[in-house]
């Protein structure tokens, strides 16, 4: 039987790609209806079989507290993990996610679905680590043909020269090549050249 | 004291030296977070030689998970937290205070008495509260026993995040909730509700918020340990000063810190280094109501939990009463 799964989670783009990853592996995804709605009263209406959420959402206190002090509460949400899955509820809360089943559902089906969570959260931060530098890469790739058009035209030499010159100051100066060129462009701004 | 006097570096003998310098201690964004916010804004943490990040949390079990699993080394934690036998057993040697709590309530409770209210009504009302091992539950739980109403059969108690509530209040969501300073000012002045009871008039000696690690934490870290509650400690004596009073509401406004607006702050509602002392007696007090909750916390806990000898030692190495 598929687990129908909960997932509250700030990021929507985060969510989605979650959503896809979970239905790919035969979890039936919810979303909570809508956020002036206690997150208690989404519980008591879907009756999830378990709830992945982002440790970002306030609303996770609220899991704490299901068929605690709800007595309406249809079906209590626990986290069980025992003392042999310790290692994988601190992968989960440094990846920044956390996942509970609702009683009946066997424990034992807790794990796989907090190590998917865990792991999808773990690749999309990689992914927007890789686009980080990627953009960080693209711009300093801008900065440097700026800084060789800036010594081409006050050196009167040509593009490849321009570079070599750049390369050397920054050899010199034990810098990085875009630090150099940002400051070469920097003096020109000064220099009004 | 001036804040000079308090933030100059204690003398400390090389065999007390802490054992970890560099900490990350988490926070609930609430007044009374405001002896960490203090320790670390006016550099009692620095003066007891810590470098301590502190870190805003969005949620209790968060820091009550990220402290077991070692991402934090402690934090502002709800006592009855810690008393209800968490996956590692944690410590507390210093009290953040009592608290400024209120009960709010909404439009449809404040008609009538509640009782009945109650008693005509179709659906049972439903009051929110911040987490369900909270000081918020059981005076709550005590208010409405008080008023003649059973809080397991009368109305539902669910759990929803404090900044939430003002609103769900006002939309009709919730009837009534019970939390900590500043969320029932603010509801009171966004027009949401009326403050119905505070904590202090329901139990004035309930315990609160606490200074929060694990029992393995504090035995591996004993100077550590020390210098955190003597940084806390001092901080907690420069925000009782009421010369400090307008310093100490800048600092809480701030919104990385509890980020609401300043006219909403009134610190001085409660005491922050006054209840500083864990008191095991004030823990048989959460202990009793946790039981009568159905919350069942061994009678046990209070002892391993409250570290009153912690509190005392570094108050004594600071000179103060114990």
């Amino acid at each position: 039987m598929s687990l129908r799964v909960l997932l509250i989670d700030t990021d929507p783009d985060r969510a989605a790609a979650m959503a896809t990853r979970l239905a790919e592996e035969g979890y039936v995804v919810l979303r909570p209806a809508d956020p002036a709605v206690p997150l208690a009263d989404s519980l008591r209406d879907l009756a999830p079989d378990a709830v992945v959420i982002d440790l970002a959402s306030p609303d996770r206190d609220t899991l704490e507290q299901v068929g605690r002090i709800d007595p309406g509460a249809t079906r209590p949400v626990v986290m069980f993990l025992g003392h042999a899955d310790e290692a994988a509820l601190a992968d989960a809360v440094s990846a920044g996610v956390a996942a509970y089943v609702t009683a009946g559902v066997p424990p034992q089906r807790l794990r796989p679905l907090l190590d998917l969570a865990t792991a999808q959260f773990r690749h999309l931060q990689r992914l927007r680590a890789e686009l980080d530098l990627a953009r960080q890469t693209l711009v300093e790739r801008k900065t440097i043909e700026r800084a060789k058009g800036i010594v081409m035209a006050q050196r009167a030499c040509d593009e490849a020269t321009a570079y070599a010159y750049l390369r050397k100051l920054a050899m010199d100066r034990g810098q990085r090549l875009a630090v150099v060129a940002e400051q070469v462009i920097t003096v020109a701004q000064l220099l009004d050249v | 004291m001036s804040v000079a006097d308090l933030a100059r570096p204690t003398d400390q003998p090389v065999h007390h030296r802490p054992e970890r310098t560099r900490l990350a201690l988490g926070f609930i964004p609430l007044v009374d977070a405001a002896p960490l916010i203090v320790a670390e804004r006016c550099g009692f943490f620095t003066a007891e030689g810590l470098d301590v990040a502190l870190v805003r949390e969005a949620s209790w079990a968060n820091i009550r998970d990220k402290v077991a699993v070692g991402a934090l080394d402690g934090g502002h934690m709800l006592a009855p937290m810690l008393l209800a036998t968490p996956r590692r057993v944690m410590v507390t040697g210093l009290a953040l205070g009592r608290g400024d709590n209120g009960i709010v309530l909404g439009e449809r409770l404040s008609k009538a008495p509640i009782g009945d209210v109650i008693a005509g009504a179709v659906t049972p009302p439903t009051f929110a509260v911040v987490f369900p091992y909270s000081v918020h539950t059981y005076l709550l739980r005590v208010w409405l026993t008080t008023n003649g109403v059973d809080p397991d059969q009368d109305v539902r108690i669910i759990v929803v995040p404090p900044p939430q509530m003002p609103q769900m209040l006002a939309t009709g969501r919730i009837d009534g909730f019970c939390a900590g300073a500043p969320w029932p000012a603010l509801a009171v002045a966004r027009g949401a509700g009326r403050l119905a009871a505070t904590g202090a008039q329901i139990a004035p000696t309930a315990p609160d918020k606490v200074l929060g690690v694990t029992a393995d934490w504090a035995d591996q870290h004993p100077a550590t340990h020390q210098a955190l509650i003597r940084a806390v400690i001092r901080a907690g004596i420069w925000a009782d000063d009421p010369a400090n009073r307008a310093d100490l509401i800048e600092l809480l406004a701030d919104p990385d810190a509890v980020g609401v607006d300043a006219s909403l702050l009134q610190p001085h509602a409660q005491a922050f280094h006054r209840h500083a002392l864990p008191l095991t007696a004030d823990a048989d007090w959460l202990l009793a109501e946790m039981r009568a909750a159905g919350h069942l916390a061994d009678a046990g806990a209070a002892a391993i939990v409250y570290r009153p000898d912690l509190y005392r030692q570094a108050a004594a190495s600071l000179g103060l009463p114990v």
